[in-house]
């Protein structure tokens, strides 16, 4: 008897997935929000404070939509390495849209809503083409979505020729500042990206399909699914969530550039993937967005502590290598362990 | 002749469950010992205690004058016993030569290679069998047969006293098990024992010498191939005299529409010209050796390959099957042969397995769909089909070979397919359970279903079937009535050139 | 003997061999400077790190798993083999820095190799996790600028020239010596690769793990074997390159881990195990230099080199996957896990 790779480790949760938000593992990341917030608060002046509040909220949509997409595509068993390189391509179309119908530095709403779309559908394009290269190719998906990540990295650099996009209209802070009722609009947007993909995931064929071509993509195709649309769509809905990060990047900074985030975001997203626990047919959404919530906490917190050395970013990168590398092995300790169980 | 090898009282448990009970088996050299019993019945086990893998819990084992409480897998390949597993254990990578000599070559503990050396050795173990395969011949471009040989090359390379092959037949067609046979027999010849664990009767009786039968982890028959009869060994491997399923009065051929009828399917090299047709209450068997085409054809059928030419045709309607999932649409389900990686989602519980061929029938508008709802559908299908499970979530992993195979007919049933395409429904699944599917196909096709039973298992042909296709070549040689024809009859047919 | 004739044509290095063949006279049909013994000898120059590298992450590419760390372990041993040397007042050339760098970099690697094998970790997600903790660890604790201050015995190296050439448009040039490292270093892995027992590791762990536990290898000793040759080269790429171009970079090669792992792939290794050869990952980094080399001579953009290659490789995706399903009939419907090891 073949053992089917990866679906030895899968935890079944279609019994009580209206109890997945109290699932273990988001209790558990929950606690260490919790002790990161409480160790942050005690050290760090200010640290609990309305102000750092709307930093870390605002801040933690762009890596957590990567996250989301990056743990989608790590539930079918495969990996997407281009969130990074999409979101910045599909930031780039939108600026130079916008660059392109302003006038005096400023847009009208209609232009801003069109330079989004065409965002969304440069996202949409990348992550068919990694899908198309994975679901009806069968190259292997590291190697299809770094094939992927250095066309769009490539195509960010032929056109902008290798320097920043800045200097965009004001209206396009909306989505990267702004706040509504107090809250920032890109954590809301983030909000409602968890929500609606909670909904995918639980609460339609599409998630269902998506996690049993996860556990046995072989199974699920005798079974009359068409698991190679579903692939596609996996990497086309992280190409969209991506393009989605793109889009508050560029609210955020008002700029684009190629290289924004090149490396970390990936760091970042493969981070949120493993603290989240997702394995093949397994995703905790909740889990996944707790774990987002944790990093950007910590990330803050270190900037709050690092700046102020010389050469603290540069410190940062290091720490987070350092961390992925830490959450890898104690993810596979904990799965060990419960394996044992 | 001089005993090779000898265990005496060799027991095995895994927890509770016991795999061996006080077996005891002699080997001598120069001779073939059929091993065979059904699933569960220890001979896997009894294989792995043999090379090392498991150590007993109680018994010894004798290997010429050595005796061993306890056998490493390194000590079993010094004292020559040598396995071949069903995948042969070859790297598809690498050439016919290395992976005959290599493993020799690491295992002589030398760092650097001999290439000149490495071919010789591989060549004078290979050319002891054959003079057909190539030396520099990637392992991975060679048919199942030829890395058989080159599996059975290393171990003679290895200075193998003891062979023991895993169910060597499955992946062979007729022809090439014939020549297996004649491998086999020369290394008798040559004082080679060997241990040929299989679940075909008649093949083990042809070849061996000696055959032991397997139940529930005892030795229950032990004797000279040619006093025993396949009725007889059949008893002892079942335990009991299994009643065949009485075939009801054959339906009349009436003037309705055929169900499906299909039309000169043609897909060289598979098969060609294939025109046939089903009517409603009807189970037809397609049968034919390996690589006859009859595998093909079943996935044509239901659009995993397509045709070059010919039609298909549902209730007189033509249509296109492109896809599988065409197939589904159509009605047609499929329970393909391989169980555990095309059939069923291990870790996933009944429910979620047998949901999902029904999902386009259970999705809301938009696509919404609540898992939870449809627990009940899982839970009626666990009780109309008898499967043994505490409830429909418990994942199919847990489920024994007879309730996994009932979970994916209840995944095909479930969609109310209108014609069920069954590929060796039976292959692994213990005689009761083997009984109850039978009598299942049959309660389907009184409910007016068409069955297409593709399969080898003659018995089962003749039990299940009204009409049988025999294939040949990827022709259809033979249109049988199974009222008409016995199991010798049909075992002949079969064979035939 | 037509059948030898035919499998070698059908052989993957041969096609590519003549691929890069053709794109070079089609360059030169649009530039003639392109075909001289001057460009020649800048190709191969400037394939020097990245053929060292390509060649490092061979084996480990052979086992299945995927590395990008190797840039960065570059970047860290030239640059810490610099601040060593130069705080020691040393004045000497490359041996020095050799010496220091590759034992550094095989340990950095080896490293990753053990983290991943011990804890059965894919090696590419923790290459990552080391990837920007050696840049982080160059730009905050040696030092986040270039640094110019090279030795007196390392001056002259950038144009030291085993053949000097005079080229009309480029001047004096020729086939540099450092050439020479990338033979050695070629062959050597060759050797290993070809005729040890622990090279055919590789290709067996590639090729079927079962059977190379059965024969007694050890996935975690070959894994970390693999890493520490993959260090060790990569130290020595880094050394080379920061000798030539003058300066210690703090973020060398970064970025560059893609144009590699292009390369090696376009020359035939498979990356989910058990295929590639030396002549392959020569020719990949050959073809990739070509072609972005041509690129300047055609008259495009320098900026334009990455999409050209992300180009390449995506096209290449296409035509292996359809030949393979050509070959191969419907039979194989792979491409369903992850890719990083079985």
């Amino acid at each position: 008897m073949k053992r089917q790779p990866k679906s030895g480790e899968s935890r079944f949760t279609f019994s009580h997935v209206g109890l997945a938000i109290l699932e273990r593992r988001s209790i558990l990341l929950l606690g260490l929000l919790v002790a990161i917030l409480f160790a942050f608060g005690t050290t760090t002046p200010r640290f609990l404070s309305y102000p750092m509040f709307r930093v870390i909220t605002s801040q933690c949509a762009e890596i957590g939509l990567m996250g989301l997409g990056m743990g989608l595509a790590w539930m079918i068993n495969g990996v997407d390495l281009s969130v990074n390189d999409t979101a910045n391509l599909s930031a780039l179309t939108a600026a130079l849209t916008l660059k392109h119908f302003s006038s005096r530095g400023s847009v009208a709403l209609g232009v801003l809503l069109l330079s989004y779309l065409i965002a969304l559908l440069t996202g949409l394009l990348c992550g068919m083409l990694n899908g198309i290269l994975i679901g009806y190719l069968d190259v292997p998906p590291i190697l299809a979505t770094l094939g992927g990540m250095t066309l769009y990295r490539g195509i960010s650099i032929a056109v902008t020729s290798g320097r920043a996009v800045a200097g965009l209209p004001p209206q396009v802070a909306i989505v990267g500042r702004g706040t509504m009722f107090g809250v920032p609009v890109p954590f809301i947007i983030f909000l409602g990206i968890y929500a609606a993909m909670y909904l995918i995931l639980n609460h339609t064929t599409f998630g269902f399909k998506a996690r049993m071509v996860g556990i046995n993509a072989r199974a699920a195709y005798f079974s009359g699914i068409n698991y190679r649309r579903v692939i596609m769509l996996v990497y086309v809905v992280s190409g969209l969530l991506s393009s989605l990060a793109g889009i508050i990047i560029m609210g955020r900074t008002r700029s684009v550039a190629y290289e924004y985030g090149t490396q970390v975001y990936i760091v970042f997203a493969l981070l949120i993937t493993n603290l989240a626990g997702v394995s093949a047919g397994h995703y905790g959404i909740t889990a996944a967005v707790l774990a987002t919530l944790t990093l950007q906490v910590l990330s803050t917190g270190f900037y709050s502590r690092f700046m102020t050395l010389p050469g603290g970013p540069f410190f940062n990168n290091f720490l987070w290598g350092l961390f992925l590398v830490a959450v890898l092995v104690f993810a596979q300790l904990l799965k060990r362990a419960r394996a044992k169980e | 002749m001089a005993t090779f090898l000898c265990v005496e009282h060799i027991s095995k448990r895994f927890g509770g469950v016991i795999a061996l009970a006080d077996v005891s088996l002699e080997i001598e050299h120069g001779q073939i010992v059929g091993l065979v019993g059904e699933n569960g019945s220890g001979k896997s086990t009894l294989i792995k205690i043999l090379s090392g893998v498991y150590t007993p819990d109680q018994g010894v084992i004798y290997i010429k004058d050595h005796h061993y409480k306890r056998l490493a897998p390194i000590q079993a390949i010094r004292e020559g016993i040598s396995v071949i597993y069903q995948d042969f254990a070859l790297c598809p990578n690498l050439s016919v030569a290395e992976n005959i000599a290599i493993a020799r070559w690491v295992f002589s503990g030398r760092r650097m290679i001999n290439w000149r050396h490495v071919y010789q050795e591989a060549e004078k173990a290979l050319r002891q069998i054959t003079d057909q395969i190539p030396l520099e011949a990637e392992v991975g471009q060679l048919s199942a047969a030829d890395r058989q040989i080159v599996a059975i090359a290393r171990a003679l390379l290895e200075q193998a006293q003891l062979i023991i092959m895993d169910e060597p037949t499955t992946a062979l067609t007729e022809k090439e098990i014939a020549s297996l046979f004649t491998i086999l027999r020369r290394l008798r010849e040559e004082g080679i024992a060997v241990l040929f664990v299989s679940h075909k009767l008649h093949e083990v009786k042809e070849i061996c010498d000696r055959i032991v039968v397997l139940r529930d982890g005892r030795k229950v028959y032990d004797g000279a191939a040619a006093e025993a009869d396949i009725e007889t060994l059949q008893v002892y491997m079942t335990g009991r005299v299994v009643e065949p399923v009485k075939l009801a009065a054959h339906p009349p051929a009436g003037e309705q529409l055929p169900l499906l009828r299909a039309k000169e399917l043609t897909l060289k090299p598979h098969f060609s010209g294939i025109t046939f047709e089903l009517r409603r209450n009807e189970v037809l068997g397609i049968t034919g050796l390996l690589g006859s085409g009859r595998r093909e054809l079943a996935l044509a059928l239901i659009g995993v390959l397509r045709p070059t030419s010919g039609e298909i045709e549902i209730e007189g309607r033509r249509v296109k099957i492109k896809h599988i999932w065409d197939a589904w649409k159509l009605g047609i389900a499929y329970v393909p042969e391989d169980r555990i990686n095309e059939g069923l989602h291990l870790p996933c519980p009944i429910t979620a397995n047998v949901i999902l061929p029904s999902l386009p029938r259970l999705s809301g508008t938009l696509g919404f769909f609540n898992y939870r709802a449809h627990r009940n559908l899982g839970e009626r299908w666990r009780r109309e089909l008898g499967i043994k499970a505490p409830s429909a979530e418990t994942p199919v992993r847990n489920l024994s070979g007879g309730n996994q195979q009932r979970v994916v007919l209840a995944k095909c049933l479930a969609t109310e397919p209108k014609i069920l395409v069954l590929n060796s429904p039976t292959m692994g699944v213990d005689v009761a359970s083997k009984a109850a599917i039978h009598r299942f196909i049959r309660a389907l096709c009184e409910k007016g279903i068409g069955i297409i039973l593709i399969s080898d298992d003659i018995p089962e042909l003749l039990q299940t079937c009204d009409r049988i296709l025999i294939l040949k070549r990827g022709r259809i040689a033979h249109r049988l009535y199974s009222h008409e024809v016995t199991e010798t009859l049909l075992h002949k047919m079969l064979m035939e050139e | 003997m037509p059948n030898f004739a035919r499998r070698l044509l059908g052989r993957h290095e041969v096609i590519l061999f003549g691929i890069v063949i053709v794109i070079s006279i089609v360059i030169g049909v649009f530039n003639r400077a392109f075909l001289s013994l001057a460009t020649i000898f800048e190709i191969l120059r400037g394939a020097i790190p990245f053929a060292l590298m390509g060649l490092g992450i061979l084996p480990v590419l052979l086992l299945g798993e995927v590395d990008i760390s190797f840039v960065g372990v570059a970047a860290t041993t030239s640059l810490v083999a610099h601040t060593l040397l130069h705080d020691m007042g040393y004045a000497g050339g490359i041996g020095g820095y050799i010496l220091i760098a590759l034992p550094l970099g095989a340990a950095i690697a080896l490293m990753v190799g053990l983290i991943s094998g011990v804890f059965r970790l894919p090696v590419f997600a923790v290459s990552l996790g080391f990837w920007l903790m050696l840049y982080g660890f160059n730009l905050f604790f040696i030092s986040p600028e270039m640094r110019f201050d090279l030795p007196e015995g390392l001056v002259g190296f950038y144009n030291h020239f085993l053949i000097k050439v005079q080229d009309p448009i480029v001047g004096e040039t020729g086939l540099h010596v450092a050439v020479v490292y990338v033979l050695f270093a070629a062959v050597a892995i060759w050797v290993v690769l070809r005729h040890t027992v622990i090279g055919r590791g590789f290709y067996i762990m590639g090729g079927n793990r079962e059977v190379a536990v059965r024969t007694g290898y050890n996935l975690v000793k070959l894994l970390c074997v693999a890493m520490a040759v993959n260090g060790a080269l990569a130290a020595l790429a880094g050394v080379l390159q920061c000798a030539y171009k003058r300066f210690f970079d703090p973020i060398l090669f970064r970025g560059a881990e893609l144009y590699v792992i292009a390369a090696v792939v376009i020359g035939g290794t498979s990356i989910t195990g058990g295929r590639g050869s030396v002549i392959g990952v020569l020719l990949g980094v050959i073809f990739v230099q070509v072609i972005t080399r041509g690129l300047i001579y055609l008259g495009v953009e320098p900026t334009w080199q990455q999409f050209v290659v992300g180009c390449m490789l995506v096209i290449f995706f296409i035509l292996t996957s359809l030949r393979a399903r050509l070959l191969g009939g419907l039979s194989g419907r792979s491409g369903l896990t992850r890719g990083e090891g079985k």
